[in-house]
């Protein structure tokens, strides 16, 4: 075995994505080792252990141990889930189904909401109710719940989920269902609403909660069986597992709360987005728009002051969740989106070529133009890119691909190509403008972090379309969501219900709530005493102006004698950025009280690699410019050296992907191996 | 590697958007929409915009003509560019300055009920003025007989203060006296200036980024692309209605009554489709009534767009293009062109009724493009009074979902706002018990309320509210005349019913007004079921077990 890798306090990072299931490992020298393996759909672990043993580490030297799993969010998707029965209030059965009762597709007469996980005969109601301000109108009917567990739940179900109304108020009635539940129907794992997603609004609440104990058992058997593989194999440092908020816990936490795991591989994105701003932080002052192109799907992730952005709601396949998570946007564009003509006009996307036949150019049997192919035209990628899988690409069978098109439109091959780019662009450049300008973000206070198969290669003209001038290409691009998991802190957050006017709240009890919060937090990460010490705690609220419905979360100062008047113009600052304007004379009430505990995680040292001072071009090829065809160097990556400067127009190569860089531009590698390109002047 | 030689001079010097451009133009007008429809809907006051979005965001050119829109409701579809002409026409384009916004609500010039409050902004590009960002919201109270709004007005004075074009900022400077005109006359003078503020911040949004947009590609391209838009619409929905067959079908039905104690109201839609054009004609159909029932004629043609729309091109982006090929004859002084003094706060139940009677009559000509019948309206109720704790005014107002109607291949959906309203959303049960003496004791499904068929309409809901406190009840209930009527055999669903007991007796009240009712009272809304599609021996035994298991339908 490889000396360095037998190095104590080895950290590694698995992240399993749709086809690769990708490993990093890094040594207290900086250095980093990659491996990939298939991912193995039917058992998720043989492929991580296959990830690992092509990283060639001996687990007993490993230290810590992160992983990012698809295994809740594929049961989700593939309604591969528990078999959940749902406990409501008596007379709310059908909360869940009817949803809000709105029709998001507005000009669809036939539109059906997606079918709910939990249907209608499954869904029984418990004779209880609480009022709005906590207090107990009918207590639970315990005779009745007992009956209930013996006649109708016993031997059905794989869990249970209870949400009550107001038990974000007041949870004690979900607790005691969950005593009565425990006691009758031994070894059922209990979902409550009050702990999965104690925020008001009873449908979103439900649809979290039976989210949640649709995934928890596939999750919980799937990291148990994951530890004591591990094990085996002598590993003793405890696993974590990324969460959807962007921060790790130990596995053993995240049994209790799986449906924070929900996005825990698609984060790896952002939280690399973290760490390259953590490295690179001069070159991005204000943050990171982090963009993730692939063959369909475009992902877009904003990193501010530091921190991934993270969205308090949200919803995955139609299924909506409350509970903090990185915000992720997908917008469908993607190197297999189609161009096609109708009514007279070119669109693009956002239907997919998809992977079979795929772009035209795989030589699959497709026959319609897509971005991959226009690329490919154009000469920003090479034809032995290997895109479609080892065959090289076909620029023939992209140029014909073309013609149809070409000839109704009366536009050249080349002109057309260079649209068919142009469009996809602009769709993804609109939003990114969506996104930032409805959060009050400038892009052009951003750099760009571009990656994906099909991410550097659009970066630089996302870019110039924002008017943003850095564009950052992470190393280790094919196993990117890994190398960020490595670095990621730990995270747990904790929220409660907490109401009353700004100014006038009583200063001890919103303490006292937030101490609460801390204690309960601190109970958790004591589960993984080497990280009781050394926490960093934020506090923060959700405000609004009175009358209002949706918050905006503050970080609330210490509770000194100023805090609330301090807190009141952070608001407004808040809102006055977000939304351009504010109402300093309305009064503002707090809604939920937040804490985050996180323990930060060290960064990848520096290593100093043996210093190549300068690389030639591996080929020369030729690309459009937009009028010319421009001679274009092309450089491999791996033999880049270290702050040589490239000019575009110019390509680097790696296995997984193609950075273009046009003219007007400079890229130049840094010394983590991330390239930066910048314009010129 | 051998590459075509592309002739770069092959760009001519006029200005003619080549498809490419076209396309990027398209899609940014699109994005320009959502951008101010997003912060409209983020930053305004009251709830009915935020989260029923009960608003709509329209972008025009400097000729008025729509290039790009986001709705919230799609009932508003395309009525915000009379807002726009009747201000040019009052002010003159040569007296509006950058900065300047302004207002109007009057429903003979924008066609729904005077809650709903255009707010709109020239966009100038330097000096030069390049079109104009416009929104129409709900605001809460504008000083109606009764707080809110009225169930029984008889005519528009009643209901409220009534604006023609009117200037609320002048070059970015608030007019005060309007201001204070608007908020001095509301019961909810908070609410009135959060709502106009947040969409003046949308016209911002739309000010900012058509401006860049200009900017980059300058006006005779973009005026070369919008022609080359508009055509593209125009081509696309014509190919689609010359793809239904020629003929004149008609479709009647009646609503209950036009206000509590009122009579009913016939409608009547007669569709024809010549070739590539269509022409809808709503001749039959009731006068302007004495109650609050009508709307003015530009709510109707948006009304008529959206029933035209679920049929020909969903899919696609409205722009002036549309509906070039769409003709309306709307018969003067009816329910659906009211004129002065007819009052308009229920703009909306014919319009409704039109949708359902419009798709009934196409069925004829496009079978698999309808659905069955669908009881549509807004369904509301509202409670108002005073809280308990504060002595403050409270108005708790929402709307219910109904049953919808079935089609070609599925069951009909349950639950689900109207026609007219698309992202509206219900109210949750925890918000409005916290914020009202109010208490919810059931939010179900309503069980055999949908129209049988070989596919089922879809089921009505139960909503039952005790009332904490003293208050006063409205309510507007529709559509047991012509129910979700059923399609090919199909039969139709059960009508709405609204019961009250107040603890002496108990009453119907599928229309009331303001009526006191005590603390304690009990109040059941059930919405209609859609109507079913085929004939219910061709069910599929699979269907009408699960329905039973599922208990949609009971023995």
């Amino acid at each position: 075995m490889n000396n360095d890798r037998n190095n104590k306090n080895v950290r590694v990072a698995i992240d399993i994505g749709g086809t690769f299931t990708d490993a990093v490992a890094t040594t207290t020298d900086g250095t980093v080792f990659t491996a990939k393996s298939s991912t193995t759909p039917g058992n998720l672990t043989d492929g991580v252990i296959d990830a690992i043993e092509g990283l060639d580490v001996d687990l007993k030297q490993v230290t810590s141990f992160i992983h990012g799993t698809t295994a809740g969010l594929n049961a989700l998707l593939e309604r591969r889930g528990a078999k959940v029965a749902l406990l409501t209030t008596m007379g709310f059965r059908d909360i869940y189904e009817i949803g809000r009762a709105n029709r998001p597709d507005l000009y669809n007469a036939r539109y059906k909401r997606p079918i709910p996980l939990v249907r209608r005969n499954d869904i029984h109601q418990i004779s209880e109710r609480i009022a709005a301000d906590g207090s107990v109108i009918d207590p639970v009917n315990e005779q009745e719940l007992i009956a209930c567990c013996k006649n109708t739940l016993s031997n059905k179900y794989d869990a249970i989920a209870v949400c009550l109304l107001h038990a974000y108020r007041n949870a004690s009635h979900e607790h005691t269902v969950q005593e009565i539940l425990s006691a009758h129907l031994p070894g059922i794992p209990v979902i409550l609403s009050s702990q999965v997603a104690p925020e008001w609004r009873e449908y979103e609440r439900t649809s979290t909660t039976v989210v949640s104990a649709y995934v928890a058992p596939i999750v919980g058997e799937y990291l148990s069986r994951l530890e004591e593989r591990l094990r085996e194999k002598g590993m003793s440092a405890p696993v974590l597992v990324m969460q959807s908020n962007g921060g790790v816990v130990s596995a053993s936490i995240a049994k209790t709360l799986p449906v924070q795991t929900l996005l825990s591989g698609p984060v790896g994105g952002a939280t690399a987005g973290v760490a390259i701003n953590n490295v690179l932080g001069d070159v991005s002052p204000d943050g990171l728009i982090c963009v993730d192109m692939g063959g369909t799907s475009f992902d877009v992730s904003m990193v501010v002051k530091g921190e991934a952005q993270i969205e308090l709601e949200s919803s995955i396949d139609g299924h909506d969740l409350l509970f903090p998570a990185v915000a992720i946007h997908t917008v469908g564009a993607g190197g297999g989106s189609v161009a096609e003509v109708s009514a007279g006009g070119l669109h693009v996307g956002p239907r997919s070529a998809g992977a079979i036949p795929g772009p035209a150019s795989y030589g699959r049997g497709g026959t319609e133009p897509t971005v991959t192919d226009a690329n490919l035209v154009l000469g920003r990628i090479s034809a032995d890119a290997k895109l479609g899988g080892d065959m090289p690409l076909e620029l023939n069978t992209a140029q014909r691909s073309m013609q149809n098109i070409s000839n109704k439109l009366d536009l050249e091959t080349t002109t057309l190509a260079e649209g068919i780019v142009k469009i996809a662009d602009s769709n993804m450049a609109n939003a990114i403008r969506e996104l930032t300008v409805f959060r009050g973000i400038d892009p052009r206070d951003h750099a760009l972090m571009a990656f994906g198969g099909a991410g550097p290669l659009h970066a630089v003209a996302l870019a110039e379309e924002l008017e943003i001038s850095t564009v950052i290409v992470p190393a280790y691009a094919g196993v990117l969501s890994a190398w960020g998991m490595l670095q990621a802190d730990y995270r747990v957050d904790r929220s409660t219900s907490c109401s009353g006017i700004l100014g006038a709240l009583d200063s001890d009890l919103v303490s006292t709530f937030a101490e609460e919060l801390t204690i309960d937090a601190k109970a958790t990460i004591a589960i993984d005493n080497s990280r009781s010490v050394d926490y960093q705690l934020r506090v923060a609220a959700d405000l609004r102006y009175v009358g209002q419905e949706y918050t905006l979360t503050v970080v609330a100062p210490n509770f000194d004698d100023h805090w609330q008047e301090e807190l009141r113009q952070d608001f407004d600052s808040a809102y006055q950025i977000r939304f351009g304007h504010c109402n300093k004379d309305e009064d503002v009430e707090i809604v939920n009280l937040r804490i985050t505990l996180t323990v930060n995680n060290d960064p990848i040292p520096e290593k100093l690699d043996e210093l190549i001072d300068f690389c030639t071009p591996i080929s020369e090829g030729q690309s459009w410019s937009g009028s010319d065809w421009l001679n274009t160097p092309v450089y491999s990556r791996e033999q880049l050296a270290h702050d040589q400067l490239i000019d575009g127009p110019s390509m680097v190569l790696e296995s997984e992907a193609t950075t273009f860089v046009p003219k007007g531009w400079q890229l130049q590698m840094h010394k983590q191996g991330h390239l930066l390109i910048t314009k010129i002047g | 590697m051998n590459r075509p030689k592309s002739n770069s001079n092959k760009q001519t010097t006029t200005s003619q958007a080549d498809p490419i451009t076209v396309e990027v133009i398209r899609n940014s007008f699109s994005s320009i929409a959502a951008q101010m429809n997003q912060n409209l809907a983020r930053s305004a006051y009251t709830p009915i915009i935020y989260e029923m979005k009960d608003c709509s965001v329209s972008l025009f050119d400097r000729n008025i003509q729509l290039v790009g829109q986001s709705s919230g409701l799609p009932v508003f579809l395309g009525t915000l560019g009379p807002a726009v002409e009747a201000v040019v026409d009052t002010f003159g384009i040569e007296d509006m300055s950058p900065g300047d916004v302004y207002l109007l609500n009057d429903s003979y010039i924008v066609g729904s009920h005077l809650n709903d409050v255009s707010v709109l902004s020239p966009i100038f590009l330097d000096s030069m003025l390049i079109g104009f960002g416009a929104s129409k919201a709900h605001w809460m109270d504008i000083g109606a007989k009764s707080p809110s709004s009225a169930t029984d007005s008889t005519e528009i004075y009643q209901e409220g203060y009534r604006l023609g074009p009117t200037r609320v900022f002048k070059k970015g400077i608030p007019e005060k006296n309007v201001i204070d005109f608007l908020t001095r006359n509301s019961r909810l003078p908070k609410a009135i200036w959060g709502d106009l503020q947040a969409q003046v911040a949308a016209c911002r949004t739309g000010e900012r980024e058509m401006a860049k947009l200009y900017q980059r590609f300058g006006l005779e391209i973009i005026d070369s692309a919008s022609e080359q838009i508009f055509d593209q619409s125009e081509i696309a929905e014509r190919a689609a209605v010359a793809a239904l067959p020629d003929g004149t079908w008609q479709s009647a039905g009646n609503l209950d009554s036009w206000g509590p104690g009122g009579e009913i109201v016939p409608v009547v839609t007669t569709v024809t489709i010549t070739g590539d054009q269509m022409h809808v004609s709503l001749e039959g159909s009731s006068p302007q009534t004495p109650g609050c029932l009508n709307c003015g004629l530009q709510q109707t043609i948006a009304g008529i767009r959206l029933a035209y729309k679920f049929v020909i091109e969903p899919g696609l982006p409205i722009t002036a293009g549309s509906f070039r090929n769409l003709t309306v004859t709307v018969p003067e002084r009816s329910v659906f062109d009211a004129r002065e003094p007819a009052a308009c706060q229920h703009y909306y139940p014919h319009i409704g009724l039109m949708i359902d009677l419009f798709l009934n009559a196409l069925s004829n000509a496009a079978p698999e493009a309808v659905i069955a019948g669908q009881p549509g309206d807004a369904m509301n109720i509202m409670l108002t009074g005073k809280q308990p704790s504060t002595g403050e005014l409270f108005v708790s107002g929402e709307a219910t979902g109904v049953g919808w109607g079935a089609f070609q291949g599925g069951d009909g959906s349950n639950g689900m706002i109207t026609y007219g309203g698309g992202d509206l959303k219900n109210f949750p049960i925890e918000v409005q018990e916290h914020r009202f003496p109010i208490r919810i004791h059931e939010y179900s499904l309503r069980p055999n309320s949908g129209g049988l068929g070989k596919w089922r309409g879809g089921l009505g809901l139960i909503r039952r509210y005790e009332t904490l406190s003293e208050a006063r009840l409205s309510t507007w209930f529709e559509r047991t005349q012509t129910p979700g009527r059923g399609l090919f055999g199909g039969e139709s669903g059960e009508p709405a019913m609204v019961t009250v007991d107040d603890g002496q007796e108990t009453w119907s009240a599928l229309k009331c007004a303001d009526v006191p009712i005590p603390a304690g009272t009990k109040i059941t809304v059930a919405t209609g079921g859609g109507g079913g599609f085929g004939p219910t021996h061709e069910r599929s035994e699979h269907d009408i077990e699960n329905d039973t298991l599922m208990g949609y339908t009971t023995q």
